[in-house]
């Protein structure tokens, strides 16, 4: 069964302008230009589409507070739609749209879209580097950063769910739908793969209570660690909310950057991703931070360790000179601050 | 007391957030409804972050209630009481706040109170 992964994600939202400013900020391409609303696309066509929470084409919404109203997947052929549009018929009412796309909804209730793949191929450059003896990534005077890059988020990687029973969730993607675990939390929940697609996980479910039943957070691909961490940076700089990171998973290997949105879940820069096959054997641990990520850390405005020596020091000695200012005291998070909070 | 701003700069329906130990963080959200204004400490009860998506942007469309936009959370205004979401029945943690008779906003607490409780 072919499906590739998420394609869009469809969103009926409280506050249309506040999210048209948010998805623009965070790098997505309003298809439309001159409407706020409407589809946000990543650089290979798969994105996120937003609407007026009371829009009468968007599915039932789930009874929480969740915003997401329509998960979309993308196939990569017409006999993929048919099989599931046959195994699904066998226990559940499914609608073929005119455009072919078939709706239905989950055995917990989120609903459902599957398409033929709307991702355009790109042939794009990886993130390269320069590593001690191995050959070099770039080019001679072929710059690693300039402030001048742009972050573009290159395709909708995952999508994560809060559902209220985790096993009966990953079954119905597992045995209804052929995806397959690829790492998982104890108690918490799998990482799984569509079959037409390596990538570590296009899925993850979180068990919670079930009125917290929806969206947790969805990610983007980006290019590659450094673009991920100018991203956040230039969201942090226009004073977007640092959920989670930057920071590393162990589970993946994707860096990670996670930003609270208006659109009431988070949405997560990711790059470099594992990518897995059928000789992969998942890994089971319980869910902690020590297993969740190899590393953490916590944006703070820029600085510089310049400028001569600490106040009242410095006057007469070597190397001060009249008029000297002493070191900018840096802006610290108080210890205390909760996990992951950024300078604002 | 430490004064925060006027009435006037907190627009009806909205919110602002505020940080009286001097740090960058906005560790406060001061909400307004009419001629009353609400403090909470800028922390979700479900998990440990800041309620707004970004910077002074806290409240729903409506102006009704309060939003962590990790989740989606909506919290009474008036009471800090998460009335959906994942800490439903839940609370803000709310902070003692005071409006002078010529329309300024005053958080009640010493300044070394805030920064103990900061910290």
């Amino acid at each position: 069964m072919r499906i590739i992964g998420p394609d869009t994600l469809t969103f009926g939202v409280d506050d249309l302008n506040a999210c048209h400013e948010f998805l623009v900020d965070y790098g997505l391409e309003p298809l439309e230009k001159d409407r706020i609303g409407g589809y946000y696309e990543a650089l290979d066509g798969t994105g996120i589409e937003i609407c007026e929470r009371d829009d009468p084409s968007l599915p039932a919404p789930l009874p929480t507070s969740t915003q997401l109203r329509l998960t979309t997947y993308g196939v990569e052929d017409q006999q993929t739609l048919d099989e599931i549009q046959e195994e699904m018929e066998k226990d559940r009412e499914v609608t073929v749209n005119a455009d072919g796309s078939i709706d239905f909804r989950d055995d917990l209730d989120f609903a459902l879209r599957f398409q033929i793949t709307r991702r355009r191929h790109l042939e794009l450059d990886a993130e390269m580097i320069n590593s001690p003896y191995a050959p070099p990534g770039r080019k001679p005077n072929e710059l690693g950063v300039d402030d001048a890059f742009a972050c573009q988020p290159r395709i909708l990687s995952h999508v994560v769910y809060f559902v209220p029973d985790q096993e009966r969730a990953a079954n119905f993607y597992i045995n209804r739908l052929k995806f397959v675990i690829t790492d998982k939390f104890s108690k918490t929940g799998p990482f799984m793969r569509p079959q037409a697609n390596r990538d570590h996980h296009t899925l993850f479910l979180i068990q919670t209570p079930e009125y917290m039943k929806g969206l947790e957070h969805f990610a983007f691909h980006m290019k590659g660690p450094t673009e991920l961490m100018m991203a956040g940076t230039r969201m942090t700089e226009k004073g977007y909310t640092t959920f989670w990171g930057p920071g590393r998973h162990k589970f993946g290997s994707n860096w990670f950057w996670y930003f609270k949105s208006p659109m009431g879940a988070n949405i997560e820069y990711d790059a470099d991703m594992d990518q897995h096959d059928g000789e992969w054997t998942y890994r089971e641990v319980d869910i902690a931070p020590g297993t969740s990520q190899v590393f953490l850390f916590q944006h703070r405005d820029k600085w510089i360790p310049m400028g001569g020596p600490p106040k009242g020091k410095g006057e007469g000695k070597p190397g001060a000179k009249p008029g000297d200012k002493p070191a900018a005291k840096p802006t610290d998070v108080p210890s205390s601050a909760p996990a992951n909070e950024p300078a604002e | 007391m430490i004064m925060l701003c006027a009435l006037a700069d907190i627009p009806d329906g909205e919110a602002r957030g505020f940080n009286p130990t001097g740090e960058s963080q906005q560790t406060i959200v001061v909400a307004r409804k009419g001629a009353c204004v609400y403090a909470y400490e800028n922390m979700c009860p479900h998990q440990p972050t800041r309620l707004g998506f970004k910077r002074d942007r806290f409240m729903n469309k409506t102006g009704g209630q309060l939003m962590c936009a990790a989740h989606g959370a909506l919290f009474s205004v008036e009471t800090g009481e998460c009335t959906i979401g994942p800490c439903i029945g839940e609370h803000l943690i709310p902070l003692p706040i005071e409006l002078s008779a010529d329309g300024q906003v005053y958080l009640v607490s010493e300044p070394q109170e805030a920064e103990q409780w900061a910290s």
